[in-house]
């Protein structure tokens, strides 16, 4: 009885070494590569000027499909935000809350928007979603005065820190001298370069992601239900400080799919501003079936088993760049959730 | 027409070289523009209200010679260190200036005696000559494209048939020595000679043969100064150069890639620091410049009201 007993002991301190040695190769692999190597070969970065109407900043970022463009000051010739997809649906949010006239929104600025007290304070400050959270005492100004940014040549665990400590999901990779945004990095991006340079070495991550406790599981998932009016669904997503949620069969609690942020720009195809409003109290059932399905997004359903190991998420990453992955069991029941954050997380 | 060899140097040969030129002196000063010597400078402007013109007679009068040698007396008693090292070659290094199009062009005149087409060199759509003249006056012409042309925004001088020639006086051409007097005296050649010419415009006494290259000029209160000569027609219209090829390959036009909307082809290197622009809409315009950064590129697509 003895030997079994040590002998398992025994296999947990190899796992646990093996398991310590793939997080520390990552843990220096990221303190080694500057933000340069996950830049693209060739990017694009779009940026506004806080002048123009934030409507045609929206229709320009769908236009371009970007999530993220920073935001560029002419008088103080400085850049002074990012404008996201998140900001557009808290405008939308706010201007049904109070039913305002959604036809100023054609001819309001950027600046104008975000300097608004009025939607600063019912929309975006009700309840302190994570990427309002200011360090320190100092009072809850807009985050926009304060444009966290990288420089290219950091390291990129200081850029992962910097995502993970301001709780931010796009962190712009300046060059400095230039006054140039290069790229605007995420998540994915910093595991995308992770998963290019880790695939081969197999031997280091054979636990399962559940073992090693990455991602969500349990009561703490947030889902919704496919009957919910999409202004309720936007509201949980803003209180969790989500940016994806999973639909889920209320009968049968199996997964229907998921509803991101980056849905809500298809709103804006078909419409204008005022419809865009109004679709907020369509339900997810018709907007899911309106989804594209031309394309994978990064923000297409892709489940996982709690079996799955880290090396065989990282492989499936590497077929098509999810941005989260559903954790289900046999019955497609859902489990937990698994996000880009999670697995880059797990390393910090 | 045809200049006699040079014989000597110094003032003998200067004036002999103008008497032989066979031209017309219209009166009119060496313009600012168009064909001049390097740093060319007058001495005596207003020393022209004195003569008299002939409007049918186009050969050079003694009258005319009489006077150019006064001129010359007076450019000879202030000769410094560096028009004396000019003279003692007496020639004017001078640029011929053609700025009209065509695809070959030469130029001809009494400095070569009319014998030879010198191929002028092509800048852009310009085209220049330098030629050391013999101080006096020249009489020359251009042959675009087998056609013979005079340049309308210089001086011109008709000849004995009728036909109009350009000319060019250097006879009191003063070399540049950076002294600040000369830049005063230059200042105030220029000035005298536009009062010249608006006073002979004025009168009426040269009107009529001196309309060409540049008559008429006024000076406002600002200092600006305005012709009735109209301008060459190939000055506003010249067509624009054409865009290189190249260019023509815009990276943002090309259809997204499905996986990654923020990726874009990498650019050619020729392409790297052009500016693209969207025509206006909406009030808005949008600019695109694609940089480098080490070995990668980074289009930038800036949206900007207007």
């Amino acid at each position: 009885m003895a030997t079994a007993a040590s002998a398992p002991s025994s296999m947990l301190g190899e796992r646990e070494v093996v398991r310590n040695t793939g997080k520390e190769a990552i843990g220096t692999f990221l303190e080694s590569q500057a933000c340069y190597s996950v830049l693209r070969a060739s990017g694009k970065v779009v940026v506004f000027d806080t002048r123009i109407p934030i409507q045609l900043a929206f229709y320009a970022l769908v236009e371009h499909d970007m999530q993220a463009a920073p935001l560029w000051d002419p008088k103080h010739c400085e850049f002074v935000g990012i404008l996201t997809v998140t900001d557009f649906i808290d405008v939308l949010r706010y201007y049904r809350q109070t039913g305002s006239d959604v036809a100023t929104l054609a001819t309001r600025s950027i600046a104008d928007i975000l300097a608004d007290e009025g939607i600063l304070n019912t929309v975006l400050q009700k309840s302190i979603p994570r990427r309002f959270v200011v360090k320190g005492e100092s009072k809850e100004s807009d985050q926009h005065s304060s444009f966290v940014a990288i420089d290219v040549e950091a390291t990129l665990s200081r850029a992962c820190n910097l995502l993970h400590d301001q709780c931010l999901d796009f962190l712009p990779v300046m060059l400095a001298p230039d006054m140039r945004v290069l790229a605007t990095i995420t998540y994915t991006c910093v595991l995308d370069h992770l998963v290019s340079n880790f695939r081969e070495q197999r031997r280091l991550f054979d636990d399962t992601i559940y073992d090693l406790g990455i991602g969500t599981y349990g009561e703490e998932v947030v889902v919704a239900y496919p009957h919910q009016p999409l202004h309720e669904v936007l509201h949980t997503l803003h209180v969790h400080g989500l940016s994806a949620v999973p639909v889920v069969d209320e009968a049968t609690k199996k997964i229907r799919g998921v509803y991101s942020r980056s849905d809500i720009t298809f709103l804006t195809k078909a419409s204008d501003a005022e419809d865009a409003v109004s679709n907020l109290n369509l339900t997810l059932d018709v907007l899911m079936s309106q989804q594209r399905s031309d394309v994978t997004t990064p923000d297409a359903l892709h489940t996982c088993s709690t079996r799955h190991t880290l090396q065989s998420v990282f492989e499936y990453f590497a077929q098509v760049k999810f941005n989260r992955l559903i954790v289900v069991d046999e019955e497609e029941r859902i489990v937990g959730v698994v996000s880009a954050r999670d697995l880059v997380a797990y390393f910090l | 027409m045809g200049n006699q060899p040079a014989s000597a140097a110094g003032g003998g040969s200067v004036s002999s070289s103008r008497r032989s030129s066979g031209y017309n002196n219209q009166g009119t000063p060496a313009p600012p523009g168009g064909a001049a010597p390097v740093g060319y400078k007058l001495q005596h402007p207003n020393q022209y209200p004195g003569m008299k013109k002939s409007t049918s007679d186009m050969s050079m009068t003694d009258n005319t010679g009489e006077f150019s040698d006064q001129q010359q007396q007076g450019a000879l008693s202030r000769l410094d260190m560096a028009t004396i090292a000019a003279a003692e070659e007496d020639t004017v290094p001078t640029v011929f200036r053609w700025e009209h199009g065509g695809r070959n062009v030469y130029i001809t005149g009494t400095f070569n005696g009319w014998s030879r087409q010198i191929p002028m060199h092509r800048s852009g759509n310009d085209f220049t000559y330098i030629h050391n003249l013999k101080r006096g006056k020249h009489a020359f012409k251009f042959i675009v494209d087998d056609e013979w042309r005079f340049a309308p925004d210089q001086p011109t001088v008709a000849d004995i048939e009728g036909r109009i020639n350009n000319f060019i006086d250097v006879t009191d051409f003063k070399a540049y020595t950076g002294d600040k007097e000369f830049e005063k005296e230059r200042a105030a050649a220029d000035y005298n000679s536009c009062c010249k010419s608006d006073r002979s415009t004025a009168d009426g006494d040269e009107s009529s043969s001196g309309g060409k290259g540049g008559g008429g000029r006024t000076k406002d209160n600002e200092g600006e100064v305005y012709g009735h000569s109209m301008p060459d027609l190939d000055e506003y219209t010249k067509e624009p150069p054409p865009l290189p090829p190249h260019l023509r390959h815009i990276i943002l036009n090309k259809p997204p890639q499905l996986q990654d909307t923020a990726a874009l082809p990498v650019p050619q290197h020729v392409a790297l620091n052009h500016l693209y622009c969207t025509a206006i809409k909406d009030n808005m315009m949008v600019l695109g410049i694609t940089q480098r950064y080490k070995t990668k590129s980074c289009t930038t697509v800036y949206y900007s009201p207007c």
